[in-house]
């Protein structure tokens, strides 16, 4: 019978048949079934409730859905959810249309000879994916592929478990155009990759370059919020007056790029004038003496040149924060100044780790916090082999050997020089912003195999030979997300729809039918249910109990204030220097570096952030986020008013912004709400794959600006390393 | 008109807007069961449908004169039906039928009256299409389903269901694509009957609200 039939239950009908008397008795026109149902769905059906995370940004907020008759009706944020604690952002509630989206991919799909996609059986893509590895892996060996993930509980775990079945280690993160840097910069000092600034109970609290109302995390917003109003002084470093002032007490405008310049001299101040932790410094420190011999020369004059801030300003915020402690930090940042911005971006983070080090706040209250963490223990090898480790070293690691998860922009570069020749992509856009995207598009397609697994087509997915349409993140359940925090939990991502496109899989059996394509799924004989439940077994929470409840805590690996962390690092100790540092180039103690480019003459620097509706691209092509997007014209570039001035240019006009590498036009915000010597762009627009068809020619993309150029030792984007120029259109 | 000629206008609109099947395809486009089909075109549009007359005689229509192999309906399936794509033209009435205060989305409102009406009568849909029912190929089967039961009905059901096919067939005619004029020739089909049966039963409504008076 064909498989599009329509069929009488429990006959063998067929559109060639008839429908009894009884059928028909059920039929109802259209109009009589609106009336009866379609303004009553709320209260009408079948309402179940799911607790899952979301998937709009890195954050993976809980929440519970409601469902009526299968349809998501509803989406309230979890109470007990460490990040959400009751509150979706805009983009929580807006992102799940991505399930029902028009623009969903629905089947696997490769490129014909025309370079158009069309799709295939999945028989097909698997079959000859697999053949086309195993032809890399012969002639080239496993090393020659590599694997971009953006992490989520599912895909972090089979992306990497099938890449080590083929014998690969080159597995990577985003993190090259967001966290690098700050991770492999505070680890080199601390040995972790970063602290959470307890910023409620904090008497001050500087931010550099993170704005948490545009980069948005419900409960840390609110632990500001808190501190905001308990009086606590919060210091918001920023080229930009962000949406953060609100619960700020202090803007601090600074010359993009010179952020170490600042931390540097505030290093100085507590040093040279013997207002830093002595004996805390003594009892878990290496190196200091080093440091502070190197710190002197880096006076606030010397800072106030290079940052635009006047010397008193940087010694006051010194003997602020020195009276403060411990209970203050500089917070870590995330894909600000320190993550990946800058030549000088993994020094800046080590520069800031030391600085909190100089003042003991580490573990203390309202200090820099290193939380607890669980993960799942060791399972049955028998049920769950682990793979033979990668004997190759990750592509990268000889250049950058200071990224603590490796630089995906290092796998392009191997690409490009042809060592590299397989990509695959699990929900990562690369392509799209990394760094120059048409550059990595050139890499990427001329790669021998390129595949990306997707459920929407991406710059990068654009890029590839073959996509695979994924289900999206409410179609299906996924591992359990353990979550390091005061107290770590563990939540759930559970399915919460049926999946609407049957031809759509989850990640988790795409990898394993991609890991028997390619010969190795001995490595992957289990299913998902049966991996999340041994990973919960192995912690001790039942896996029914979890799903039930979406977040588990484990009460009894709380944090407690006052406890002197285990530094993880070569030492055993706060490295003021660090030897790996020198081995790479930098010096052995954090020192100035200049940025990468300065803006010369009528040049600005180009610096881009999120703004709060948006998380980069992946959110860009959601109708009623980018409804608020028109309706408050934020597109716009700002530039300052008395830099406009002098070019004319006044608010609201078009500006074409030019570089050599790229030309584009936009309107533009004149404020004094930015400095001088810089141009902002927000970084969610400029899709350019006319697939998504609402967010297809919105806005400018800053990475098109951008040169393919990587931060030494540590291999990130430097993606505010580029100037560009601008003048009014129909001047 | 005669309604298993209509169930098999849309029993070929199923087929042709369904995922390609080889061997279903190669028996519909069959000399003896294309003629057939050719045949209930021409006797309704001679019978009661002057406008699917009209467009006969414009020659419109010879797109469907000779029907497209197999391997043509499988690759424009391929490069159209599928989503997510430039030159998708998805065959689902929620993609095409909103108000203009809503986007166009999967799962709307059409999709949920199918569901409810297949299950209300008792009907089993292919699980391809369980999140689809307002499919086009489901939509055209259910009309070729209550043709063959009942004709009221069905004719109740095609005069409200296929409005959002004037959208449709606009996507598909913008396509680069030298064989879009076939599937928009079997569009074009089906507008023109679903014009002539509204029309009919609006002449029918007029003419009771005459006796009445």
């Amino acid at each position: 019978m064909s498989g599009n039939a329509i069929t009488r239950r429990g006959f063998l009908a067929g559109t060639a048949g008839v429908i009894g008397a009884a059928g028909l008795a059920g039929y109802m026109s259209f109009d009589a079934w609106e009336r009866a149902y379609a303004d009553d769905s709320d209260t009408h059906g079948t309402v179940s409730t799911v607790h899952s995370t979301c998937n709009g940004c890195s954050n993976k907020c809980g929440f519970t859905a409601y469902v009526v008759d299968g349809k998501l009706r509803k989406l309230i944020g979890d109470e007990r959810h460490p990040m959400a604690k009751g509150k979706l952002c805009a983009r929580g509630y807006a992102y799940a249309e991505i399930a029902y989206s028009k623009d969903r991919l629905t089947d696997p799909l490769k490129k014909n000879d025309k370079g158009q996609f069309e799709a295939i059986s999945w028989e097909q893509a698997l079959s000859e994916i697999g053949a086309k590895v195993q032809q890399i892996v012969s002639s080239d060996g496993p090393g020659a592929l590599a694997m971009v993930q953006d992490p989520r509980p599912s895909g972090s775990y089979y992306a990497k478990r099938f890449m080590s079945a083929l014998g690969s280690p080159n597995v990577y993160t985003h993190g090259a155009a967001c966290y690098e840097s700050r991770e492999s910069g505070i680890k080199q000092v601390i040995g972790a990759n970063s602290w959470t600034s307890d910023v409620a109970n904090a008497q001050m609290t500087i931010f550099i370059g993170r704005s948490y109302a545009d980069g948005l995390r419900p409960s840390a917003l609110m632990a500001m919020e808190k501190a905001h109003e308990a009086g606590s002084h919060i210091v918001l470093v920023d080229p930009r007056f962000t949406n953060s002032q609100k619960f700020a007490d202090e803007w601090v405008p600074i010359t993009p790029g010179t952020d170490l310049a600042l931390v540097l001299a505030l290093c100085q101040v507590v040093t040279t004038e013997d207002l830093y932790d002595a004996d805390y410094v003594a009892a878990n420190s290496v190196g200091f003496d080093e440091f502070r011999e190197s710190i002197a020369q880096y006076t606030p004059r010397w800072a106030a040149e290079k940052t635009g801030i006047d010397e008193t300003t940087i010694k006051r915020l010194a003997h602020q924060m020195a009276q403060a402690a411990p209970a203050c930090s500089i917070e870590s940042g995330w894909r600000g100044p320190s993550g990946c911005q800058y030549k000088n971006s993994g020094e800046l983070a080590r520069a800031v780790a030391c600085f909190n080090a100089l003042l003991g706040v580490y573990n203390q209250k309202g200090g820099a916090l290193l939380y607890p963490s669980v993960s799942a223990g060791k399972l049955d090898e028998g049920k769950f082999p682990s793979p033979p480790k990668p004997q190759a070293a990750q592509v990268g690691s000889d250049e950058f050997p200071l990224a603590v998860d490796g630089s995906a922009l290092a796998a392009v570069k191997a690409a490009s020089e042809g060592s590299v020749k397989g990509f695959f992509f699990y929900n990562s856009n690369m392509v799209g912003g990394y760094s120059n995207p048409s550059y990595l598009a050139q890499v990427v397609s001329g790669c021998d195999l390129s595949v990306c697994v997707d459920v929407q087509m991406s710059e990068t997915a654009a890029a590839c030979q073959y996509v695979l349409p994924d289900t999206s993140y409410l179609e299906r359940s996924e591992l359990p997300a353990f979550a390091g925090g005061a107290v770590p939990s563990v939540s759930m991502r559970t399915q919460v729809i049926d999946v609407v496109h049957p031809n759509t899989k989850p990640v988790d059996e795409i990898f394993t039918e991609l890991a028997q394509a390619c010969g190795v799924g001995q490595y992957f004989d289990f299913t998902m249910d049966e991996l999340a439940a041994a990973q919960l077994a192995s912690v001790g929470v039942d896996v029914d109990a979890a799903r039930q409840m979406g977040t588990v805590y484990f009460n009894d690996k709380a944090f407690s204030y006052g406890s002197t962390p285990n530094w993880k690092t070569p030492t055993g100790k706060i490295q003021f220097a660090s030897d790996a540092c020198k081995k790479a180039g930098y010096e052995a103690v954090p020192s100035w570096i200049e940025p990468d480019v300065m803006p010369m003459g009528n040049e600005l620097r180009l610096i881009e952030a999120k703004q709060p509706i948006h998380s980069h691209t992946m959110t860009a092509n959601n109708e009623t986020l980018m409804g608020i997007t028109k309706k408050y014209d934020l597109t716009r570039a700002w530039i300052n008013r008395s830099f406009a001035e002098n070019l004319g240019i006044a608010d609201g006009d078009t500006i074409e912004v030019s570089n050599e590498k790229y030309t584009g036009k936009i309107g533009v915000h004149v404020t004094d709400r930015i400095v001088p010597g810089a141009l902002y762009l927000p970084s969610a627009y400029g899709v350019t794959v006319e697939d998504q068809h609402t967010a297809y020619g919105v806005g400018l993309r800053p990475a098109d600006f951008l040169a393919f150029k990587l931060e030494p030792g540590y291999g990130s984007a430097m993606a505010h390393e580029v100037c560009v120029t601008v003048k009014k259109v129909n001047a | 008109m005669d309604a298993e000629k209509k169930a098999l206008v849309f029993e070929v609109a199923r087929a042709s807007f369904a995922p390609a099947e080889r061997d279903a395809w190669i028996a519909l486009a069959a000399f003896s069961t294309w003629s057939g089909y050719l045949d209930a075109c021409s006797s309704i549009a001679r019978d009661e449908c002057a406008v699917l007359s009209d467009l006969l005689a414009s020659g419109e229509l010879d797109a469907l004169r000779h029907p497209l192999d197999y391997e043509a309906v499988r690759s424009f399936a391929a490069r159209h039906f599928t989503g997510g794509l430039p030159q998708s033209v998805v065959p689902v009435e929620s993609l095409y039928r909103t108000n203009p205060s809503q986007v166009p989305a999967y799962g709307g409102p059409s999709a949920r009256y199918m569901g409810d009406l297949a299950s209300s009568m008792g009907l089993e849909l292919p699980a391809r299409f369980a999140s689809t029912p307002d499919h086009l190929a489901v939509e055209a089967g259910m009309a070729a389903l209550l043709y063959r039961s009942d004709a009221n009905l069905a004719d109740s059901f095609v005069s409200e269901r296929f409005t959002w096919l004037a959208d449709f067939r606009l996507a598909l005619v913008a396509l680069d694509d030298d064989e879009r004029m076939f599937f928009c020739a079997l569009v074009d089909v089906i507008v023109a009957l679903v014009e002539c049966i509204r029309s009919g039963r609006h002449e029918a409504v007029s003419t009771n609200n005459l006796e009445r008076k």
